[in-house]
């Protein structure tokens, strides 16, 4: 597998080059898709088709990272300010994102590539995207968070361990429910340290993380966490088992709800005690919304991925991703 | 035809009367690797990557000291043996760990146990095993039959609290039961893996050693499936790793019961669930304050001093605790 780790495109595209001109040209199709920045110039150059989804949206206005920022301004001649990433990212956060809001040019080929035509093991997806979108579907609930007004009928204050970007899918299926929730902070040295002072020694790092997490968030008012469960044979499955056990040695109050694949159980529990009233469909629906806004979250964190080596200034694209982060997360209600 | 059986694991700490039985009533000879040594534990802990636990490391040095000596090597794939429970990932993985840090030319014969996923288990490994070596089906499942009934023998023996390690050899070496020379001035419930604990090189001879030190051993093996079941029933998410399972049911088991002086849990370096296990064992531990407990931790160091000071220690503390009860 070819590595290219570069500060430049041109550099980039030079090591691809020269790559090619090495290599066997049927093993390169695979490898082509691997930086997003490159594709379009490495299919012009060995006279392969152009990759549909690059030539749908028009690759040279909308769609790759090579036209991020000043590259993008020397090769185009289009400002920065119309921010193709931004774009992109509302057109693959498709569910989230009404195709009304995006650019009039690109709304028709947004269309045909992300609402017409979905790749076959994407099926399910798409058409939970497009059902909760078609005219008459009514809107989606979304209420905010509680405080006075009417009661909950138990008050809890729930938090979830922080993993990546997750909480920004989390956030929507806890809005939902209507209780109050409490967002761990990002995990630092701090959450590390109290981890790995209450853990197992030998448990692996996860799990000491979660535990910082969950400790954090318990100091700022939480009382309940919600925790994948489920079967082995990994550790993580159990988790949330130790977890509990180990804060309330130390004393917390605290009550442990499981997501699990596996007992049907621990779900109807962790239902009738979260649920706030609400009913299963409203519950359902958000649970959807918020699986949907995953799959953009990882979609953008991919496109991320591809485009960091590639970009003059790596910053440049993690900026763009929190901005493409903040557009999924504000979506919805 | 000669078969290769790693000295290692459950393979052989729990299933080798299983398994050889069931080569040798299918007239293949049986060639179990030998006990593990200096050098063949170096040579695992080389070939390994470093996160791997200490019996998978020296399971490594088995199989490499099969390698050339055997035409198959026996190896299976051993994913769950019960419904609802699996085995660790490393278990797991081990034919393709095996193939690819030893050799991918290795004969390994690795059927598929999964139990969840309606593979079978370890019997229908062996049956997969016999037809891949081209026996007859008539003969492999009357040998399957004789191989249960020897296996459920071994467990009837190790409930009845007789040794499992003097148990296994008596079978390999096809001689009677001699029983270890034990103790009787303290009555001990060692804890752990059997794969590390009934290997005397790695375990540091410490089933040996706590007998010499005056102690009565019974381990986890010694505890019967009901009573396993009805321990874990407490829990409402009971461990789903199988060996877990055992170890958190017996611990609750021994530290219930009056006339044990002491529990010791015997844990591998690195082994993952056992990282969990130990804080579940701890706190059963702690919901019986008056039982000694303690817990060891054994890596690849092979001096015993520090071991031996643990020990001793351990021991004076549940012999002054019993004098004083005696008194007071």
């Amino acid at each position: 597998m070819l590595k290219v780790k570069t500060s430049g495109y041109e550099d980039a595209l030079r090591a691809y080059q020269g790559w090619i001109e090495s290599a066997e040209k049927q093993d390169l199709e695979q490898e082509i898709s691997g930086l997003l920045g490159c594709r379009w110039d490495i299919a012009e150059t060995l006279g392969t088709e152009i990759p549909e989804d690059l030539a749908i949206l028009d690759v040279r206005y909308l769609g790759t990272l090579r036209y991020v920022g000043e590259e993008m301004e020397r090769d185009t001649g289009q400002p920065t300010a119309e921010e193709p990433w931004w774009y992109h990212a509302q057109a693959i956060a498709r569910g989230v994102y009404p195709l009304e809001k995006l650019p009039e040019h690109v709304r028709e080929p947004a269309r045909k590539l992300y609402y017409d035509k979905p790749s076959p093991d994407e099926a399910d997806r798409e058409r939970a995207g497009r059902d909760a979108l078609s005219p008459g579907s009514r809107p989606l609930p979304h209420p905010k968070t509680q405080r006075g007004g009417k009661e909950p009928s138990d008050s809890m204050i729930l938090t979830f361990p922080h993993m990546g970007n997750m909480y920004i899918a989390l956030r929507v299926l806890l809005e939902a429910l209507g209780r109050e929730y409490v967002v761990p902070p990002r995990p630092s040295k701090r959450t590390l340290e109290l981890g790995v002072r209450h853990s197992p020694e030998t448990a692996c790092l996860p799990l000491k993380i979660n535990l910082g997490d969950f400790i954090e968030a318990l100091d700022r008012g939480a009382d309940t966490v919600l925790v994948i469960g489920g079967g082995g044979p990994c550790r993580f499955g159990y988790y949330g088992i130790i977890q509990e056990q180990i804060l309330r040695n130390m004393g917390y109050d605290v009550t442990f709800y499981y997501f699990s694949q596996d007992t049907k159980e621990d779900f109807v529990e962790m239902f009738r005690h979260i649920s706030n009233g609400k009913s299963l469909l409203t519950i359902w629906r958000a649970f959807k919304f918020g699986l949907r806004k995953l799959s953009a979250i990882e979609h953008i964190e991919e496109l991320t991925r591809q485009a960091r080596p590639v970009c003059e200034n790596p910053r440049e694209a993690d900026k763009l991703q929190d901005k493409c982060l903040r557009a999924v997360a504000a979506a919805g209600g | 035809m000669r078969i290769g059986l790693p000295r290692t694991l459950i393979l052989y700490y729990r299933f080798l009367p299983l398994v050889a039985t069931f080569f040798r009533r299918l007239g293949a000879e049986l060639v179990v690797s030998p006990p593990s040594n200096k050098d063949l534990v170096a040579w695992g802990i080389a070939s390994t990557v470093d996160d791997a636990c200490l019996p998978l490391k020296v399971t490594f040095g088995h199989i490499h000291a099969l390698e050339g000596v055997v035409d198959h090597i026996f190896l299976p794939r051993l994913v769950s043996l019960e419904p609802g429970s699996s085995l660790c990932p490393k278990f797991i993985g081990l034919p393709d760990m095996a193939k690819s840090c030893i050799s991918v030319d290795l004969p390994l014969i690795s059927p598929v146990a999964d139990v969840n996923k309606g593979a079978g288990g370890i019997l229908e490994t062996l049956g997969e095993a016999a037809r891949e070596l081209g026996f007859a089906p008539e003969e492999t499942e009357k040998a399957l039959g004789t191989a249960e009934r020897a296996q459920a023998a071994f467990r009837a023996d190790c409930i009845l609290g007789k040794d499992p390690a003097a148990l296994l050899e008596s079978i390999e070496k096809q001689r009677a039961y001699v029983a270890p020379q034990e103790g009787d001035e303290l009555e001990l419930r060692v804890i752990g893996r059997s794969y590390l604990l009934f290997d005397p090189f790695i375990s540091l001879e410490i089933l040996g050693r706590l007998r010499k030190m005056g102690c009565r051993i019974l381990t986890h093996e010694s505890v019967d499936h009901q009573t396993l079941d009805r321990e874990l029933g407490s829990y409402k998410r009971p461990p789903y790793w199988t060996l877990g399972r055992e170890i958190l049911g017996a611990a609750g088991y021994f530290m219930r019961q009056e006339e044990v002086d002491g529990v010791f849990f015997v844990l591998p370096f690195q082994c993952g669930p056992a990282s969990m296990l130990e804080t579940l064992v701890e706190a059963v531990a702690a919901r019986h304050p008056r039982m000694p407990y303690t817990s060891i931790i054994l890596d690849e160091h092979t001096g015993e001093a520090g071991l031996m000071t643990r020990l001793e220690a351990f021991l004076d503390m549940i012999r002054r605790r019993k004098a004083r009860g005696a008194e007071g």
